[in-house]
């Protein structure tokens, strides 16, 4: 209730009235009575309140986290190995149906889903997965030369892989976050136009064009892929799932069929919920405080004002519980942050290469030389080593930990130039080497956390992402001998492609903690070292009440 | 001092009025069970066992969210933007990828999530002889994100090379104007997120915006053009597949499932 004033003064020689001494007490007892709103608490209590952990939301987190194998081992890991990602990692169906991600049957195929009891909410989801099409390790010939076209069993060079993931709530699909366009047909033109509109006279006049290619799914074979969405729920329980399909391939005016060994598997993934509480089921029980009514020839006495009204009323007053609140009672004034804290860094790199080896996805062995003439062996911080202007390090520090709290992070980098080095050599024909048009170079990201700088890294293996050199420009290199000609000019930037990575970290109370983001290549691609730029990237961390 | 102290017990006797009425309303601090409680109420009369629970926290009052969205495939063909005579790039807002929120108080943090399906057609140009580079080029296209119209670099977005163009008056092998496309296998999703601390109240937008200027070949005056066979067009049979047209090289960007979203902590 808010403010309320006495109907009356009472003064020497008034007549003690039963129905005034009772509108004297009972709206006091009635506002403590689960009335109390934003009206009766000072602001001050905005810094020292105590918050119950679900009082702004609540999260639910879903992760799963599967390594790749390789043909080769460390440092020089080559491609990834077939043989073993049957029975551990997710294959996607070739069927055009929206599924469900699902563990091993050893793992009780658990879905990538997570179930939450809301009241009317806002659900913030964000979802995650890195999906691998099979093939590098299989190509049509045991060289890819002479024609850089057969480095992929199903022709992963100019074909894409069709994946689209989506978030699904309560069975209904979220439209926008479908990574790609739902009409599966939809192609655009080639933008290629005449510069001369074609005349009357000319065979075939008006507007022409160059038809060009279906283009609604992504393309690349390995990418790791983050999906969010923001969906208002009613009350009740509510399914949140991470899915996938595969889009049929239009070739012209056909759709490619499958081959029975045409597979694309999702390795590491996670599906995270936070119910924004909007207006959520009561979750405290009533409180009350008596003040009954006088009646007519009660006595007026200690016990029966003070002990048995007045003194319930004072008492509560002076111990307020959750009981006595209305719904809704504390506005932002009244409250501490919602978040224990929130940190980010931004960089925009200058175009930072590294060329290490990662030690392998179950290893955190680091290094700190992120590019060398022989590369270093172990993950390494994204970073210039400071040299940028806006920051430097894809790394936060001194993230206080002082109470039990989860770590949602966020992180982008944009990686570009993925490529095997420059090889000048030639074949045994005596044709030039056609390296620049690999697509078997390998770039692994991954995040890290620990509690200061000279504690071990931990692992979030669930947030591993791998990219490959997919943009294989030339497509048709040049067997000129002038380099130019036959390796790609990187000042352009190629495969410009965007590593999202998500984590959320449980962190008990303690020590100050660090989160960063490393990175390392799978060594050698085509007998020569791996290496990527990277141009922009960026973290955030949101503490979470946990 | 918000602790409610009685300025009467009601003891045997003549009643105290005037304690009875303090007791009731005062504006002294630490009296009135009905003075106190309009706005006076502090850590100290909350019970030890007391802490905020989520059906306390009126709606919106420490987290909002809002989003919005287009599901709608859209193609952006540069030649959709007049050309601007200054230097400065001219960066155009992008439909579904924009978001203007109030913000009814000042908050501790805001993330700003962007997300969207891209397939672009973007050419690397080269120009050579036969065993010389005459030069080679590729035009822009890339997004920024501005908040508030202020722009930030970490979240420059410049998008992937996905086609071949030789533009050479000797061709190195096929057609002048011959192209390769590999779009299919670019097409790409961004989501990306950035987050803003101790956001004051008011109007805050988040635009994301894209540069796709004309294609001018290594700076050269005049759009660049190739000769492109009359077939590549059309798929008429009554035409000579030999005759070649001139024809100027635009970019494309078709976007598909994109959306913005935003949410704040008190």
């Amino acid at each position: 209730m808010s403010y309320l004033f006495p109907r009356r003064v009472l003064r020497a020689q008034d007549v003690l009235d039963p129905i005034e001494l009772t509108q004297d007490i009972s709206p006091a007892a009635e506002r403590l009575s689960g009335r109390l709103n934003a009206h009766n608490f000072n602001q001050t209590i905005a810094s020292t309140v105590p918050v119950a952990p679900d009082a702004f939301y609540s999260v639910q987190h879903y992760e799963y986290d599967q390594f790749f194998y390789w043909v080769g081992a460390n440092p020089n890991w080559g491609n990834p190995d077939l043989n073993w990602a049957p029975g551990l990692a997710y294959q996607v169906q070739n069927n055009f149906e929206w599924n469900v991600i699902t563990e091993p049957a050893s793992f009780n195929s658990d879905p990538a889903q997570v179930t939450i009891s809301t009241g009317n909410s806002v659900l913030w989801i964000n979802a995650y997965a890195q999906y691998l099409w099979y093939g590098f390790d299989d190509p049509p010939t045991t060289t890819w030369f002479p024609t850089p076209r057969d480095q992929h069993a199903h022709g992963a060079m100019m074909a894409p892989a069709n994946i689209q993931f989506a978030i699904r709530v309560d069975g209904n699909i979220v439209p926008e976050s479908i990574t790609g366009i739902d009409d599966m047909t939809y192609r655009a033109s080639v933008p290629i136009r005449q510069s001369v509109q074609r005349t009357a006279s000319s065979i075939l006049p008006g507007p022409a064009d160059i038809r060009g290619n279906q283009i609604v799914a992504l393309g690349p074979p390995v990418l790791p892929v983050r999906v969010s969405a923001m969906v208002p729920v009613q009350a009740g329980e509510h399914t949140v799932e991470l899915v996938v399909r595969r889009v049929p391939v239009i070739n012209g005016d056909s759709i490619k069929a499958y081959k029975s060994t045409d597979k694309i598997y999702v390795f590491g993934r996670q599906v995270n919920a936070i119910d924004l509480k909007s207006f959520p089921v009561d979750s405290v029980a009533g409180s009350e405080v008596s003040a009954p009514a006088w009646d007519e020839e009660d006595q007026v006495t200690t016990s029966s004002v003070y002990t048995e009204r007045v003194q319930p009323i004072v008492a509560r007053s002076n111990a307020v519980q959750e009981g006595n609140l209305s719904r809704g009672a504390l506005m932002h004034y009244h409250l501490p942050s919602a978040l224990l804290g929130a940190y980010s860094v931004e960089v925009a790199f200058t175009g930072e290469l590294f060329n290490n080896t990662m030690p392998g996805q179950g290893v955190t062995t680091t290094t700190t030389t992120r590019y060398s003439g022989a590369p270093a062996n172990g993950w390494t911080l994204v970073s210039d080593g400071g040299a940028s202007p806006t920051g430097g390090t894809l790394l936060l520090t001194n993230i206080p930990a002082t109470v039990n709290q989860k770590l949602l992070v966020l992180a982008n980098v944009q990686v570009r130039n993925l490529r095997g080095g420059v090889d000048a050599s030639v074949d045994a024909d005596g044709n030039p080497n056609r390296r620049g048009a690999s697509i078997r170079s390998f770039a692994l990201f991954r995040l890290m956390w620990r509690r200061s700088a000279f504690a071990p890294w931990t692992a979030v293996n669930e947030s591993d992402g791998m990219v490959n050199s997919f943009v294989w420009w030339p497509s048709d290199p040049s067997t000129s001998a002038s380099t130019a000609l036959r390796v790609p000019l990187q000042a352009y930037g190629l495969e410009q492609v965007e590593v999202p990575l998500m984590a959320l970290i449980t962190v008990p109370a303690g020590t100050p903690v660090q989160v960063g983001m490393f990175c390392g290549t799978s060594g050698q691609s085509e007998g020569t070292d791996t290496e990527f730029e990277i141009r922009h990237g960026n973290i955030i961390v949101l503490a979470l009440r946990a | 001092m918000a602790i409610i102290t009685p300025a009467t017990t009601y003891p045997a006797g003549a009643l105290n009025i005037a304690g009875h009425n303090a007791n009731i309303f005062s504006t002294t601090a630490g009296q009135g069970v009905l003075s106190e409680p309009n706005g006076g109420l502090e850590q100290a009369n909350l019970d030890a066992t007391f802490s905020v629970r989520d059906e306390h926290v009126m709606s919106e009052e420490a987290v909002m969210a809002r989003a919005e969205s287009l599901t709608m495939p859209m193609d952006i063909y540069n030649n959709a933007f007049a050309q601007r005579e200054e230097d400065d790039p001219a960066f155009v807002p992008v439909g579904g990828l924009c978001q203007r929120v109030f913000v009814p108080y000042d908050v501790s943090a805001v993330v700003w999530q962007w997300s969207f399906f891209v397939s672009v057609w973007r050419p690397f140009v080269v120009k050579a002889s036969e065993d010389t580079l005459l030069g080679a080029d590729v035009p822009q296209v890339a997004v920024r994100a501005y908040i508030d119209g202020v722009e930030y670099p970490a979240f420059r977005r410049p998008f992937p090379v996905s086609a071949d163009i030789n533009a050479s008056a000797v061709p190195l092998a096929g057609s002048a104007g011959s192209q390769i496309s590999y779009e299919r296998v670019t097409s790409l999703w961004f989501e990306l997120s950035k987050l803003q601390t101790n956001v004051s109240k008011g109007y805050r937008e988040l635009t994301i915006r894209l540069f796709m200027p004309r294609v001018h070949f290594n700076n050269e005056e005049e759009e660049l053009t190739v000769q492109v066979g009359v077939r590549r067009f059309c798929e008429s049979p009554t035409i000579d597949g030999d005759d070649e047209v001139f024809s100027t090289v635009h970019t494309r960007v078709t976007l598909g499932s994109r959306g913005v979203r935003f949410v704040m902590f008190k």
